[in-house]
C-alpha cells in the first residue's frame, strides 16, 4: 500500500467507552458481526449485518443510536 | 398506466365511434380512422377537452365526476346506481340501464373494459367495468348531489357519537400493529392471509366475529379495517404479494381528521370482502354492498350542511328508496316487470304494483343494511352522531368530520381551520411518576396524540381517556425516530397540565444518555493511510475526524468529498462485490492475495479459520464448529469462498466442511480379496456352486466374487482343477 486508501460504504460501531467493545468482541454472538478493530472505541461492521447486529444489541438491553452515516 | 381511450379506439366499430368522434367535430361522413384521429387529437387537446366538458348537459358532467371519484374505473350499475342517487338524470325509459349508459357511450364519454368491445356494454348486468380517459376526468370537478327534501326530527335525549381522538388510535393501533408484523402478505388470489389477519386481531384483541362498540355489534373488525386500509392509500403493494403500511401511523394521525376518516370510508367503499351483518350470507362477490355503501355516501352528502339537525332514519330510508329502489338491491338488480303489449292504464298498475313489491322486499333486506351501516362504519369512524331509543337508531346526524368527508370539496377550507385547533398544545394528560400517562381524549389533539404514539407504549384505551407508559424502549423509539430529548421533554411538559415528575425527568435524560454509548453507522467513508505520519501530515487539509493510528472518517458521500489538489488514492467500494483473491485447496488451506488490503476480509476469515500467516488461514473441523455453535450457518462460509474465491472450493472441501457441519457421507472400507470371473458364464457357475459357495463371503455386481480369506487354498484348488488359469493380479485402470 502505497497511497492512501478510500474504503466507502463501510459500516462502523462507535462506542463511549472501550470496555464496551471489549465486552461485545467477548459474546461470539456480538463478535460474529465485528470485524476489524480500528481503534479502541471503532470498530468494522460486517457488511449487510448492521440490522442483525442491532437487533442483537437490542435483546442484550443496549440502546444503540443508529446513523446513515 | 394512464387511462387513456385511444389504445381501444380501434376495436370500436364503425358504427359506434362515429357518434363519438361528434363531440370533437368529427362528422358521419368521416371514415373511421378519421374519426379515430379526431378523437385522438381532441383528447390530447387541453383547451378543446375543456370545450367539450362545458358543452356537456349537467347529468353528464355528473356522471364523470362520479367515476372520477372512484379513481376513474366503476362498474356499469354502480354507475347507474350512484346516478340515480344524485339525483341529476335525464327522465328514466322503461329500459333505464341502457337510457343512463348508453348516452354516456356515444357521446364518447366512457368505454367498456371488455377489450373486445370496448364501445358498448357487453351485459345488461354485471361486473362490467366502464373508463373514461383521464384527460375528460382532469377537467370535472366533485359530483353535484341534489339535496335531499328531509325534514328535521326533535333534538333526541339520549345519543352517540365517537370521539375523534378515539377514532384516530383504532386506526392507528391497527397500522402499527401490521407495521409490527412487518405488513400484510398475500395468497395467490390476492386476499389478505388469514394468518397475518388473526395476528392483527390477536395484537387488537379483538374478537373474530366481532366487537360490541358502544352496545352496536360490529362484525370482523379486522376485515372491515385491513379491506379499507387495502383499498384505501394507506397500503403499499410490493412484489404483487405483500402489503405495507405506507404512512407511518403518527404521519397518519397528523392529517386532518376529516381526510384520515374520508380516506377509510373510500377504501371501505371498494372493499367487498367485508359484510355490514353477519348474517348477509347471500352476496359472496360483494358488488352490492360496494354499492349500496357509494350509494349512501351520497345520500349523505345530500343532506343539509349549514344544519345541525337530526334526521329520523325512516325518513332517510325512505328517501334513499325513492331514489334507488328500482334501480338496487344487495343481491341482482330488480328487474322490471313485462309491459309490453299492455294498456296504458295496465302498464300504470303493473308498475305500481312492482314498486310496492320492492319496498316490501327493502324493508326486509336493504333496510336493516342501511341501519347496519350507520351503527358499523359510519359510527366507528365518527362519521354520525346517532339518536338512540331502546337499543334501537331513531335518527343520525352528520358530525363535524362526516360534513369534512362527504364534501371533499370543502376540505381545503375545512384543512385550514382544523389544523389551527390541532396544532394547539393545550394540557392534556398527567404523567405520573410510575412513568404513566393518563391522556384525556376530550383535551388532547391528533399532534399530541401522534406525540404519545411515538413516544410511549399504549396499555389502554377508555372512551374518554388513553393510557400510556413511558419506558426506556419506547423512549428509545422516539429518539431513533429523530426526536431529540429536548424536544421530548418540551412536548411532554406542553401537554402535561401538572409539572413532570422529576424522577422522570431524570429517567429520560438517562435513556437519552445510554443512546449515546454506541453508535452504529451504516455507511460511512474511511480514509486509511500507511501510517501516523501520513495521516496526520494529511489531516491538516481534509475535514475528517481522527480514528485510531492510521484512519480519517467521513460522515459525508464521497461524491460530496473535496480532496486536496493532486491527492491520490485507492478506493474500496464495499457496496459493490470485492475481488475474487482467495485460493482454496483440498486441505482446507485459504491464501490471500493482497492486491489491496481491504478492511474485512482477513477478520471474516479468521472468524471461521485458523490464521496461520498473515495471508493464510487453515480450516478445520474445531474453527468452523465453533461459528456454527454461536447459530452460524455452513452457508454463511460456503458464500464467502465463492464470492471470494478465484476458483470454487474444491469438491473434496465442499465434504469436509459439510461433514464439520453436522451432514453424514456414509463409506465402507475393508481388506478383502476379489475373485474377477470376466465372463458371464462363468461367474454364473461358480456363485451358484454348491462346493464353492463355502470359500465365498458375497458378490459385487457385476462379476466381482469376494473370497473368505480362510478358504483361499481350498478356493486356489479348485479353480485349478476346474482348469482355470488364476492370476495373482487385478487389471485395475487409473483414476482419471
Amino acid at each position: 500500500m502505497n497511497q492512501p486508501v478510500l474504503h466507502e460504504n463501510l459500516s462502523l460501531i462507535e462506542v463511549a467507552d472501550d470496555l464496551i467493545l471489549d465486552d461485545l468482541y467477548a459474546d461470539p454472538r456480538m463478535a460474529q458481526y465485528l470485524l476489524t478493530r480500528l481503534s479502541k472505541t471503532v470498530a468494522v461492521v460486517a457488511p449487510g449485518q448492521v440490522d442483525a447486529l442491532l437487533l442483537r444489541l437490542l435483546k442484550s438491553g443496549h440502546t444503540p443510536k443508529v446513523l446513515e452515516a | 398506466m394512464p387511462l387513456y381511450f385511444d389504445a381501444a379506439l380501434p376495436q370500436i366499430p364503425a358504427d359506434r365511434i362515429k357518434p363519438m368522434a361528434r363531440i370533437w367535430g368529427g362528422t358521419s361522413s368521416m371514415r373511421k380512422d378519421q374519426c379515430i384521429d379526431c378523437i385522438s387529437k381532441g383528447l390530447a387537446n387541453p383547451a378543446q377537452v375543456k370545450v367539450a366538458i362545458d358543452g356537456l348537459e349537467p347529468w353528464q358532467r355528473n356522471a364523470l365526476a362520479l367515476i372520477k371519484r372512484m379513481g376513474g374505473v366503476i362498474d356499469s350499475h354502480n354507475l347507474v346506481v350512484s346516478i340515480m342517487m344524485s339525483g341529476i338524470h335525464l327522465p328514466l325509459k322503461y329500459e333505464y340501464r341502457n337510457s343512463v349508459i348508453d348516452p354516456l357511450f356515444r357521446k364518447g364519454l366512457i368505454l367498456s373494459k371488455n377489450s373486445y368491445n370496448p364501445g358498448s356494454l357487453s351485459y345488461s348486468y354485471g361486473d362490467n367495468l366502464l373508463y373514461s380517459d383521464e384527460r375528460l376526468l382532469a377537467q370535472v370537478g366533485f359530483p353535484e348531489i341534489q339535496p335531499l327534501n328531509l325534514s328535521p326530527i326533535p333534538e333526541p335525549g339520549n345519543t352517540l357519537v365517537r370521539r375523534s381522538s378515539t377514532v384516530t388510535l383504532d386506526i392507528m393501533g391497527i397500522l402499527q400493529t401490521i407495521e409490527k408484523i412487518g405488513g400484510l402478505r398475500l395468497t395467490q388470489s390476492g386476499d389478505v392471509r388469514t394468518n397475518d389477519e388473526k395476528k392483527v386481531r390477536k395484537a387488537m384483541g379483538w374478537d373474530e366475529k366481532g366487537v360490541e362498540i358502544d352496545g352496536f355489534f360490529f362484525p370482523d373488525l379486522i376485515a372491515a379495517w385491513v379491506g379499507a386500509f387495502r383499498y384505501s392509500d394507506l397500503l403499499q403493494l410490493q412484489d404483487n404479494n405483500h402489503l405495507f403500511v405506507k404512512e407511518s401511523p403518527e404521519g397518519f394521525a397528523l392529517r386532518p381528521f376529516s381526510e384520515q376518516v374520508r380516506l377509510l370510508m373510500e377504501g371501505l367503499i371498494r372493499s367487498n370482502s367485508w359484510r355490514e351483518m353477519p348474517t348477509d350470507n347471500y352476496y359472496y362477490y360483494g358488488i352490492g354492498r360496494r354499492q349500496g355503501r357509494l350509494a349512501l355516501t351520497l345520500a349523505l352528502s345530500a343532506l343539509p350542511l349549514d344544519s345541525d339537525a337530526f334526521f329520523s332514519i325512516d325518513d332517510f330510508d325512505q328517501a334513499v328508496f325513492d331514489h334507488i329502489g328500482e334501480h338496487f338491491t344487495l343481491g341482482a338488480p330488480p328487474d322490471p316487470p313485462y309491459i309490453y303489449s299492455k294498456t296504458i292504464q295496465e302498464k300504470k298498475q303493473i308498475m305500481a304494483d312492482w314498486r310496492v313489491k320492492l319496498r316490501a322486499n327493502w324493508l326486509k333486506q336493504e333496510r336493516p343494511w342501511l341501519e347496519s351501516a350507520f351503527t358499523t362504519w359510519l359510527y366507528f369512524l365518527g362519521l354520525v352522531e346517532l339518536a338512540v331509543k331502546d337499543g334501537r337508531v331513531l335518527g343520525f346526524r352528520l358530525t363535524d368530520a362526516g360534513k369534512g368527508a362527504f364534501h371533499p370539496e370543502l376540505l381545503t377550507l375545512n384543512r385550514q381551520a382544523e389544523t389551527k385547533i390541532l396544532s394547539a398544545d393545550q394540557p392534556a394528560w398527567v404523567v405520573q411518576p410510575n412513568f404513566d400517562i393518563i391522556a384525556y381524549l376530550d383535551r388532547t389533539s391528533a399532534p399530541q396524540l401522534a406525540f404519545l404514539e411515538r413516544h410511549a407504549e399504549r396499555t389502554q384505551t377508555h372512551p374518554h381517556t388513553a393510557n400510556y407508559r413511558l419506558t426506556r424502549e419506547s423512549v428509545y423509539r422516539g429518539l431513533e425516530s429523530g426526536t431529540v430529548l429536548a424536544d421530548l421533554v418540551d412536548g411532554l411538559k406542553a401537554g402535561a397540565q401538572t409539572e413532570l415528575p422529576q424522577n422522570v425527568m431524570v429517567e429520560l435524560r438517562e435513556w437519552a444518555s445510554l443512546r449515546e454509548r454506541i453508535v452504529l453507522r451504516r455507511s460511512v467513508c474511511l480514509l486509511e493511510f500507511t501510517s501516523t505520519e501520513a495521516r496526520q501530515s494529511a489531516a491538516k487539509s481534509m475535514s475528517g475526524r481522527e480514528v485510531g493510528d492510521r484512519f480519517l472518517l467521513f460522515e459525508q458521500k464521497p461524491e460530496n468529498l473535496v480532496w486536496p489538489a493532486g491527492f491520490k488514492f485507492d478506493p474500496i467500494n464495499y457496496a459493490c462485490s470485492l475481488p475474487k483473491d482467495l485460493s482454496v485447496t483440498e486441505h482446507g488451506r485459504i491464501h490471500l492475495r493482497h492486491a489491496l488490503q481491504d478492511l474485512i476480509t482477513a477478520d471474516q476469515l479468521t472468524q471461521w479459520a485458523v490464521s496461520v500467516s498473515a495471508s493464510e488461514w487453515q480450516l478445520t473441523a474445531e474453527s468452523v464448529s465453533t461459528q456454527l455453535k454461536i447459530g452460524r450457518k455452513i452457508t454463511e462460509l460456503f458464500g464467502l469462498l465463492r464470492d471470494r474465491s478465484v476458483h470454487s472450493p474444491p469438491p473434496l472441501l465442499e465434504i469436509a466442511l459439510h461433514s464439520w457441519a453436522g451432514k453424514t457421507y456414509q463409506v465402507e472400507l475393508d481388506s478383502v480379496v476379489l475373485l474377477l470371473c470376466p465372463q458371464e458364464q462363468l461367474f454364473s457357475a461358480i456363485s451358484t456352486s454348491p462346493t464353492i459357495k463355502p470359500f465365498l463371503k458375497g458378490y459385487l455386481p457385476p462379476n466381482l466374487l469376494l473370497v473368505d480369506v480362510n478358504h483361499l487354498e481350498s478356493l486356489r484348488l479348485q479353480l485349478n482343477w476346474l482348469g482355470c488359469f488364476v492370476s495373482d493380479q487385478l487389471r485395475i485402470l487409473p483414476l482419471s
